[in-house]
Order: structure tokens, then sequence, then C-alpha cells
């Protein structure tokens, strides 16, 4: 196997974990893709670098940051907040997750489905119908017969209500934000 | 960034499992971004990326202003006349603005009243050519009136009372004789077509834009003044003498616009308008600019479409 196919399997592995990572801090689909595409260039370019008795995962979300900070910085459509404060508070996170049983995203983010289950029905169904299966606002609207804003502040809730039964199964109090 | 504050965690912690739930039902567009970076690796030409469900929209309308773009460059790209440059980027920035995206800018104003100088800043939605809402504070302390408008109808929502709708031209003229707005230049594509107008002469330059929270933006300065005699108060018709936008270079946004009129002595109307873009509100829904979502309860509607028409 050469370098180049096992860098590609080692990122296709990371790939999941890096994109929530990318997205949570940028927020925007567009400029999260292109934080990704520049990061895995730059991890590839910087190879060397890597210690491989380490896991990748922090590497490559390292790597991520600083690109991040750098696109927040140039353009000015990036209005969420994103500096060192936030980024040391997502990286504890993902950390924490990174820790789970599991080897791919997927395996690892079984904690956050637990979670779903777990939710009432007033916003578990909103939920699965926006995220899995990625129905839009209006079709979910229409569906569960909402006014915009009242999906809006449900799934807004749902939301607040599975961060805190991860945090909580991540052993992370919310204070430590 | 503070993120003890309860708000701003909160919007964190949301965000947070807003990229989880996302990320964990796109294994598909995820193998396919890893393909596009490796062929980058690989020194192949890169791929666009496919639309997911959730970005299509934006996505379609991006690739609608990628090639009116490619339109506009065609168009000038062997012209050296600053005038030409000028108008090819307000074109792009207006194709830009056009764009299905919620926006939020905030507004400031100066008007006078005939014999003295009156100011307040408020925020304006906007999405696309046609949508927007602002709130502006009314004339009783403690209160505030809507006005907007969508691709159907426009509307005024006053802090009492009936609520009022007509058609696009009903809001225009609503707003014209308003004391404290007094012109319907309050939309970021009306004031940049009014750019593009023969009225105006156009200049263009590079700058680099210091905003209130420090961040420096490299933008298009384009500069529009009015070619036509004073303002007749007599005439419905306000457009601005003087307006000023700056286009951020790499995205097209605009985002300062400041508008300015030459008012003769003790003329009352509006004299100062700002614009500052504050932030895309992907999460906000078309509710927004619909007159229902501006009141509570039962109000009357007075409907005034044969006027306006």
């Amino acid at each position: 196997m050469d370098v180049q196919t096992l860098f590609e399997a080692l990122i296709r592995e990371n790939t999941g974990m890096l994109m929530a990572y990318i997205r949570a801090g940028i927020r925007d689909e567009h400029a999260a893709d292109d934080v990704y595409q520049e990061t895995v260039l730059a991890a590839w370019k910087r190879l060397d670098d890597y210690d491989t008795q380490k896991p990748l995962g922090p590497w490559l979300r390292g790597i991520a940051s600083k690109v991040m900070l750098a696109h927040h910085r140039k353009s000015a459509r990036l209005a969420c907040p994103l500096d060192e404060g936030v980024i040391a508070w997502l990286n504890d996170r993902f950390a924490a997750i990174h820790n789970l049983q599991g080897d791919t995203f997927d395996e690892k983010i079984a904690t956050l489905r637990e979670c779903i289950d777990a939710l009432p029905d007033t916003y578990k169904h909103p939920v699965r119908m926006r995220y899995t299966e990625q129905k839009a606002l209006a079709e979910v609207q229409s569906t569960l017969d909402l006014a915009a804003e009242t999906l809006r502040k449900r799934l807004t809730r749902a939301k607040l209500r599975l961060a805190e039964c991860l945090e909580r199964k991540l052993g992370i109090r919310k204070a430590s934000a | 960034m503070n993120v003890d504050g309860q708000d701003e965690g909160d919007d964190l912690r949301e965000a947070w499992i807003d990229s989880l739930l996302i990320t964990m039902n796109n294994t598909q567009a995820d193998t396919e971004r890893l393909a596009r970076a490796m062929e980058q690796i690989e020194g192949k030409p890169v791929t666009r990326a496919k639309p997911t469900l959730r970005s299509s929209r934006f996505r379609w309308a991006s690739m609608a202003v990628a090639a009116s773009v490619l339109f506009i460059a065609v168009l000038w790209m062997e012209s050296n006349d600053p005038a030409k440059l000028a108008l090819a980027a307000v074109e792009r920035s207006l194709q830009v603005a056009a764009m299905p995206v919620p926006r939020k800018y905030e507004l400031q104003v100066k008007y006078r009243t005939g014999t003295e100088w009156k100011a307040y800043d408020s925020e304006i939605y906007i999405q696309g050519r046609d949508n927007f809402a602002v709130r502006h504070p009314g004339l009783l302390p403690e209160t505030s009136f809507w006005v907007g408008q969508n691709e159907r109808e426009s509307w005024v929502v006053p802090a009492f009372g009936p609520v009022l709708k007509g058609g696009k031209d009903f809001l225009k003229k609503w707003l014209e004789a308003s004391e404290e707005i007094r012109t319907s230049s309050l939309h970021v594509t009306t004031l940049l077509s009014r750019m593009r107008s023969k009225g105006y002469s156009l200049k263009i330059e590079d700058t680099v834009l210091q905003r209130a929270d420090n961040d420096s933006i490299e933008c298009e300065k384009i500069y529009a003044e009015s070619n036509s005699p004073a303002i007749d108060p007599t005439k419905h018709e306000d457009p601005p003498t003087q307006i000023e936008v700056w286009v951020e270079k790499d995205s097209g946004l605009a985002i300062r616009v400041i508008a300015k009129w030459d008012r003769g002595e003790g003329d009352p109307g509006r004299e100062y308008l700002e614009l500052n873009f504050v932030t895309e509100e992907r999460n906000l829904t078309t509710d927004l600019f619909l007159a229902e979502s501006h009141y509570d309860g039962y109000r009357p509607v007075i409907n005034s479409w044969e006027e306006s028409q």
C-alpha cells in the first residue's frame, strides 16, 4: 500500500468527525466544504510532521482549527462567533466523542442516537424528519401542522436537550463551557 | 468569546448538536468530499461538490450567480473604463443580493421633520429581490411598527389598529408619504438597482473596510452620484443624491450601503441611510416576511389592492 492510499484510508475513517467539527465551528455548508478541502490538503503536505504514535483525529482537528480561524477572519459572511475560546470548547467535546467506543464516527455517535430515542415525541418527530429524513422545513411544518416559529423553537429546544443528554453521557459538565 | 453566557453557550451547544446531526446523516456526501480532496492531492482538476438536499437551493442559486458573473466578466473584461467596471461590480452584487438567502442588516437613518433632526437604528431582514421586513420605532415611546414585503404583497403592521396590505406599489407610496421614512429605498436590491440606472455616474476603487468588530474586509467601493437636478419635494420619487456600496471582493456581497439625500434648507425627509451587513440567517423561515408574523391575536386588515394597482 503506498503512502497516498494509506493517507486516504485514514482520512476516510476520520472524515465524519472532522466534518462535524468544522460544521460546528463554521456553520456554513459552503465554507465548511472549503475548510475541509484545505485541511486535507494541508495534512497531506505536512504528513511528515504527524506523530504516528498518536491518533490522527486530534492532529487533523488542530489543522482544521487554524484553517477555520483564517477563513473566519477573511470572510464577513461567517458571522458566527469563532475564536480560540470556541475552538477550545469544541476540542473538549470532540475529544470526549473521540474517546467513545467504536472505530468510525457512525459507531461513536450511537450515543447521540440513544439521546434522540429518549426525546419526547414532540421533539423527536421534528428532529427525525428534519435530519434523518432530510425534509425541508416547510415540509416538516406542514406534516406536523406547526407554525414556522413554533417549529424553529421546537428544533432549538430539541437540540439543547440533546446537548444536555450527550454532555451527561460524555461526562462533560455544562458549566465547563 | 465568553461562552459562559447562557445565550452564547446555548447557541454554541445548538451548533455543536446541529453539526453532529447533519454529519451522521450525510455519509455519502462525505465520501464524495474526500474523493475531491484526493483529486486535488493528485493534481487533477477539482470537480464541483454535488448539492446536498440541505443546501441544493443555495447551490443552484450560486450557479445562477456564477453564470451571471461570467456574463458580466466577459462583457467588460477588455474594458478599462472605471464606470463600466463599477457597473459590472454593481451587477455582480445585485445578483448575490438576489439569492434566496435570508440576511440581516443593521439600518441607521437620519431624517428631518422640518424643524428638527431625528435618528434611529433598526434591523432589516432581506431575502432575495422581493422579501424584506423592517421594524421601525413608533411615534409613541416603547412602540414599534413593522413594514415588509413578500413575493405576493406588501404590508404595514402598526403598533395598534388595522393591518394595511396591498400590492408592491402600495408600500412604495406609503413609505414615501411616511414622515419618518419618506423614501422607498430601503432594500439593498432597490439601492443597487438605482445605481445602475442612467441617472447615476459611477466610480470604483479597491479598499479595505474596517468594521466595528475590528474585522477588515477587502472590498470594492462603488460610488454613485446622481446626474439629476436637485430633489423636487413636490414629487413622490425621492432618489438619493449619492450612493456608496462596499462589496466584498471574494463573495460579491454588499457589506455596507450608504445613501445620502441633499435636502434644501428646512425640507423635511430622509437625509442619510446606512445598511451594514450583520449575518446570514439561514434558519429564518419566510414567515418573517408575512404581516401575520408581527402581531398577536385578531387585527382587522385593510386591503388597498385596488388603489395600489
